[in-house]
């Protein structure tokens, strides 16, 4: 009835005997997911298999509170929970007695719909709301590259902030983001884990946000159905397509793919984006001229916002067409800017990228301009 | 219309409250399978159950969600690969959110007579 077992790997059923249950986990028809106490050793009970009579299979590994605590926060899967080097099928009738047992060398060995896949979280409420996986040879626990982690935690953040920009109307960096629209973005990592390295995203703690995903989640979508869809499909915006090209791998160097999924993923199933997806990408942004918006300017700095991390730049030298520009930066470029703000003020040539309105600049680098007429360059520092 | 004589009394729950909604399960194939729409009892578990849980094991797990649904298929998946939809009226019964338990879902308890497997429809991959 159920999957066979080796009959050599049976085991005594006593060391199942007398089992009691300490909590259900997951109940659904009666409980499927539970730990048990079994002379006064904590167990992990996963149901595998059903009879039409009430019996069971069920996927059995040691355990304890901490890691079950884990579990219930989603910092680890059912999957992880039973990928234990101790891992015993037990049979049970619809009383709950234990009629066979098997020592199993390990969860590879259980069919694939005997076993949770192995990004499934517990409970659905901890389901990541975006699970970024970089694939790449030689990715292994212990031999990740810090590029790579780093990769795996910006870009995702880059993305999703970009998109809800977009789905929101909020284009247009806006300095330091408002406190709530951050957090929609800036979400906790729920989990890690090393299967190439993958970093999973969870929900955020703020109430009343499902809108502000939905949108985002039917943008992701449209681009992703246009990214591996026909030529015959409409192209996206070009915000949705900076949104790509934030997920895709690198050109070059060791990841060769990425994969996205999670509750913003529509079906939450994987999908995976290759190098040559992002050559597409790339490709649309070039032919895109008229909405190419990065921008090499020359100013003097004339009003600074230290709370909106923004500024003023006047004076301006440049195919801008304007004499004055509110830019926008990051903290990492605050202290450089704002000595060229500090009197005597030099002029300074940022490189940056225009809003779609090109009302305002998302500064993204600095540097010294030449004085006009030549001569010495004032140092920033 | 009555429930099942195997009911215990006072079963379903005085807050239990006319179908009237869309709830979804897991089942191996569609057309589902009339076992996939079994109770705890009809399947011969908890034949010990007190209190509550005696009215419990007589009412059949749905859930209000396709999300939860598609979660436990990923789960559980010896349960089987599809979601199937029903839109339950107040003929085919009583249903009440299961209290207490993870993850959220509703009981149902049908009418006697209630064909239910039969009321399910293969529900659409999407959002």
């Amino acid at each position: 009835m159920f999957w066979p077992i080796d009959p050599e790997s049976r085991t005594t059923v006593a060391r199942f005997q007398g089992w009691q249950t300490v909590e259900v986990l997951y109940e659904f028809s009666g409980p499927r997911i539970f730990t048990a106490a079994v002379d006064g050793l904590l167990q992990f009970w996963y149901q595998c298999a059903e009879g039409d009579g009430g019996e069971g299979r069920f996927l059995v590994v040691p355990t304890n509170s901490r890691w079950i605590d884990r579990l219930k926060t989603g910092t680890k899967t059912v999957h992880d929970t039973l990928s234990q080097q101790w891992l015993w099928a037990v049979d049970i009738d619809p009383e709950g007695g234990v009629t066979d047992a098997w020592v199993l060398p390990g969860l590879e060995e259980v069919p694939v719909d005997s076993k949770p896949r192995p990004d499934t979280p517990l409970w659905p409420h901890l389901t990541p709301l975006l699970t970024y996986r970089l694939i790449g040879e030689g990715l292994a626990e212990g031999r990740v590259p810090a590029s790579v982690v780093a990769s795996a935690v910006q870009k995702p953040v880059a993305a999703l902030k970009r998109l809800l920009e977009f789905s929101n109307n909020n284009i247009g960096a806006q300095g330091r983001p408002e406190e709530g629209f951050r957090r929609l973005y800036d979400l906790p990592a729920q989990r890690m884990a090393f299967n190439s390295f993958e970093v999973a995203f969870g929900q955020p703690e703020q109430q009343g946000v499902q809108d502000s995903y939905a949108t985002s989640a039917t943008h992701l979508a449209e681009a992703l159905e246009w990214l591996h869809g026909g030529e015959h499909l409409a192209p996206v915006a070009i915000e949705l397509l900076e949104v790509l090209k934030d997920l895709a791998p690198p050109a070059h160097g060791q990841i060769v793919r990425s994969e996205v999924r999670g509750l913003l993923v529509k079906g939450n199933r994987p999908v995976v984006i290759g190098r040559d997806d992002r050559q597409k990408v790339t490709r649309e942004i070039a032919l895109r001229t008229d909405q190419q918006r990065m921008r090499r300017l020359e100013g003097r700095i004339g009003e600074f916002d230290i709370d909106n991390l923004a500024l003023t730049l006047r004076e301006i030298v440049g195919d801008l067409g304007a004499q004055e520009l509110r830019c926008t930066f990051t903290d990492e470029l605050y202290d450089d800017l704002w000595r060229a703000f500090l009197p005597p003020s030099p002029r300074v040539a940022v490189v940056g990228r225009l809003s779609p309105n090109r009302r305002s600049m998302e500064i993204l680098g600095v540097e010294p301009a030449p004085l006009p007429g030549g001569g010495a360059v004032l140092a920033l520092n | 219309m009555p429930f099942p004589d195997e009911f215990p009394a006072d079963c379903p729950f005085n807050d239990a409250v006319d179908c009237n909604l869309a709830v979804f399960i897991v089942a191996p194939e569609i057309p589902v399978p009339e076992a996939c729409c079994r109770s705890q009892s009809e399947k011969g578990g908890a034949r010990n159950a007190r209190g509550d849980a005696a009215c419990m094991r007589h009412g059949l797990s749905v859930f209000p969600t396709t999300a939860s649904c598609r979660h436990m298929r990923d789960l559980l998946p010896h349960l089987g690969s599809h979601v199937a939809r029903a839109q339950l009226t107040p003929d085919h019964g009583k249903v009440r959110e299961t209290r207490g338990r993870a993850p959220l879902h509703m009981t149902w308890w049908p009418y006697s007579g209630v064909v239910r497997h039969q009321l399910f429809q293969l529900e659409p991959e999407g959002d």
